[in-house]
């Protein structure tokens, strides 16, 4: 099934040389544009919408509240 | 509104201080205490002076059979001085302080040639006995010494804990090696000077630290002059004779602890010292035995 | 500090440095914010064909408490006017077409919907050494819903900070009271309650210094009143009107979603990063959707960002959807005709501008952010589909400009 397949080759990206990166070399990654979530209140509003347009839900996490969208 | 705040204090034998930004003095002194209580506890643990420490607990007991126990931050500290003999050719070794009876400070005469290989035998990291959770120096007469590791570690702790109270500017100095908590609130990297090793009231490098630690080991601060010739206080684990060939370095890097380990390993290392300082890639300074400087801090 | 070639030797020091207590660093996962934040943001969403039309305003204050705590205030403003389908039906031709809701000249705007709702949350995340628990919740209230929700999360640090797991639960408790109206036949007292739980498991990863990965699944149980109050289905026989029902879903549904989001650094172009999303999301009414997303961060001069971005959705209908039903409403257990259970895709495609201006008067930053985003929703664009809904296409695009304070 596709869905394995993918969690497979997750788990596999998981455990790959991942011990090296010392905190000194993670400048880059502390980047403001390297965030999940680059800006918060943005990605509030682009979620809103979708979830008052489409009926796929989750992921995110966050949980916020529901509302009667149309 | 923030204003600078400066503590001088005295710990591990040296001059010291933590110089940093606050909005409020009553949190300087609340930050400061506690920096001071935390190093005052790692000397307390880990000073060879002092007949308290766990340090001189583990020496006592060198050949008697019991072992002594280790808490985690002990045996962290352990590991540290394992790599640093390992990535130093054994040169970096913690069991060497035995060797301070022949070439203490007071010494106005050279030892025997039989007196320093009676003491070789004593000497010797592989041959102590250490685990997770404890630590034995099988031969009597042995001795742990952490003053290469613990005071540099002390100035990164010291920093960890004034970040942790939110202080985002300032420094901490124990005796000459420097652990930045953060740069000046202008975002400039606060100014350090390095002295001359025979003039020190001379200024031989000048550079802006806004992030990491400098540390420095040299001939200049504790040495011995015998009928007019110095003598490092830096000993040779395998010769038992103090190094000779580099008159002082200072490393800059992102920990003080680590900026110290390659300092001193360069010091031990003599005339291979300056190409293993070439080869760490990190920024360094390097006064020569013959005085010539090598200045590579601003890389 | 510019970081040359070390070697393995000072690199091995490193590492065994870190094992030192009292010298980890912080780690990417966000850990205490000793700075005080204030964002605003003002959107407008603005459907095709004059639809609906929503003004959205947006504040976010947060501040730190003492040195490991952190307490984070959240409003928003929503002003929605406009119109909206309420059901399909066959027109002359035998061809389903939708109604949408007419103008309303007796509304406070002036089309059939105006509706404002306001939402206020907050939280406070504690942090530990290599762990973090937060705590919030919020309400939130338009005339005719309300809803009152709680949420908590987990994070732990592991692996020297390389790893982190996250847990969260969230539930929410919504009241609705439908308006009695043109479309509402329910009388004033009617009112619904509806219940929400999620849960998510989540790892974030730092795969090398120049990416990392976060993959979350989440659960997520609703019951209760899950029908939509102001739509109806219409019911056929052969090109005859058979029947008209409110809209009646399932009092139960159970889903489940799994999220990627990869990020990766570019130093070779000025520091940009690459943003890949996929998500995969299946619930118990049968529908599955897939969501990818793709954004390109580019630094260009002195602290200008430019964001491209590009969505794909893809979903397929209810087990319960059909544009119009045939025969009788009894045969049914239930029935929905909302174009957002349908089977339909959405493209979307949008460019973001922002500018961070450092070390501002007694603030660190001070950071402005202004974008747009087109959306276009197409039976067409649906993987596998048949295009058989295109009668209820319609496009939106969103304008947004914010800006965000720290100090």
């Amino acid at each position: 099934m596709k869905t394995s397949r993918a969690a497979i080759i997750l788990l596999a990206v998981l455990t790959t040389a991942c011990t090296e990166v010392l905190p000194r070399q993670r400048g880059n990654l502390a980047l403001p544009q390297m965030g999940l979530t680059t800006d918060g209140l943005e990605f509030e509003l682009r979620q809103h919408a979708f979830f008052s347009k489409e009926a796929a839900a989750g992921g995110y996490g966050g949980g916020g509240g529901g509302c009667g969208c149309n | 509104m923030l204003q600078v705040f400066d503590f001088p204090f005295q710990a591990m034998g040296s001059p010291c201080s933590v110089q940093f930004y606050s909005d409020s003095a009553a949190r300087a002194e609340d930050v400061f205490r506690s920096v001071q209580t935390r190093i005052e506890a790692l000397e307390q643990r880990y000073s060879r002076y002092r007949d308290d420490s766990l340090l001189s607990e583990i020496n006592r007991r060198a050949g008697t059979g019991v072992k002594t126990g280790l808490d985690a931050e002990t045996f962290a500290l352990m590991q540290y001085a394992d790599r640093c003999y390992l990535e130093s050719q054994q040169l970096f070794d913690v069991t060497s302080g035995v060797l301070r009876r022949l070439w203490g400070p007071r010494r106005t005469e050279l030892p025997a040639k039989q007196e320093v290989a009676a003491l070789l035998p004593l000497i010797g990291w592989q041959k102590v006995q250490w685990s997770e959770d404890a630590i034995y120096l099988p031969q009597t007469g042995m001795e742990l010494d952490f003053g290469g590791i613990v005071k540099e570690y002390a100035a990164d702790v010291a920093a960890g804990i004034c970040r942790q109270h939110g202080i985002r500017h300032g420094i901490v100095e124990l005796g000459g090696d420097i652990s930045v908590i953060g740069p000046l609130p202008d975002g400039q990297g606060w100014p350090v000077a390095i002295r001359d090793p025979r003039q020190p009231d001379r200024v031989v490098a000048q550079f802006r630290l806004a992030a990491g630690a400098v540390a420095s080991s040299g001939d200049y601060e504790r040495f011995l002059l015998i009928e007019g010739v110095r003598y490092s206080h830096l000993l040779n684990p395998k010769t038992g004779w103090p190094v000779a060939g580099l008159r002082a370095v200072s490393v800059v890097a992102q920990h003080g602890v680590v900026a110290g380990s390659v300092a001193t390993i360069a010091m031990l290392k003599a005339k291979n010292g300056l190409a293993w300082l070439h080869g760490s890639g990190l920024p360094f300074l390097c006064c020569q035995g013959n005085g010539r400087l090598i200045d590579r801090l601003q890389y | 500090m510019k970081t040359k070639k070390m070697t393995n030797a000072v690199k091995r020091l490193q590492c065994a440095a870190l094992l030192l207590p009292g010298l980890s660093q912080t780690a990417v996962a966000g850990r205490v914010e000793e700075t005080y934040n204030a964002d605003f943001q003002y959107g407008h969403y603005s459907e095709s064909n004059q639809r609906m039309e929503v003004d959205i305003f947006q504040g976010a204050l947060s501040a730190p408490i003492g040195s490991a705590m952190t307490a984070s205030v959240n409003l928003v403003r929503d002003m929605v006017s406009g119109a909206s389908p309420v059901y399909n039906f066959k027109d002359a031709n035998g061809q389903v077409r939708q109604f949408i809701s007419g103008a309303s000249p007796t509304s406070s705007c002036g089309k059939s919907i105006c509706e404002q709702r306001d939402a206020i949350s907050s939280g406070l995340t504690y942090f530990f050494d290599s762990a973090s628990v937060n705590v919030g919740g919020g309400f939130s209230r338009e005339h005719d819903y309300t809803s009152r929700y709680f949420n908590t999360n987990l994070s732990f640090d592991l692996n020297k900070k390389l790893t982190t797991v996250n847990f969260g639960a969230s539930a929410a408790f919504d009241e609705i009271a439908p308006s009695p109206s043109t479309w509402n036949s329910r009388d004033s007292a009617f009112k619904a309650h509806k219940t929400s739980q999620q849960y998510l498991l989540g790892v974030t990863q730092i795969i090398n210094k120049e990416s990392l990965l976060q993959s979350n699944i989440t659960f997520g149980y609703h019951s209760g009143f899950l029908s939509d109050p102001y739509k109806w289905v219409a019911f056929y026989d052969g090109n005859a009107f058979s029947d008209f029902q409110q809209d009646k879903r399932p009092r139960e549904r159970f889903e489940w979603a799994w999220l990627n989001q990869y990020v990766r650094h570019f130093g070779q172009f000025n520091d940009a990063a690459l943003h890949l999303d996929y998500r995969f999301s299946t619930n118990d009414w049968g529908i599955n959707a897939h969501t990818f997303e793709a954004s390109w961060h580019q630094p260009i001069i002195d602290d200008w960002q430019i964001i491209p971005r590009f969505r794909y959705y893809s979903q397929d209908k209810a087990d319960f959807y059909q544009a119009v039903f045939s025969g009788r409403s009894e045969a049914y257990s239930s029935f929905s005709s909302d174009y957002r259970l349908a089977g339909f895709g959405a493209i979307s495609a949008g460019l973001k501008l922002s500018k961070e201006v450092k070390s501002i008067g007694y603030a660190e930053s001070l950071k402005f952010q202004t974008g747009v985003e087109y959306y276009d929703h197409s039976s067409n664009y649906q993987l596998g589909g048949n295009g058989s809904n295109n009668f209820s296409n319609f496009s939106y695009y969103l304008v947004t400009a914010s800006f965000n304070l720290k100090f």
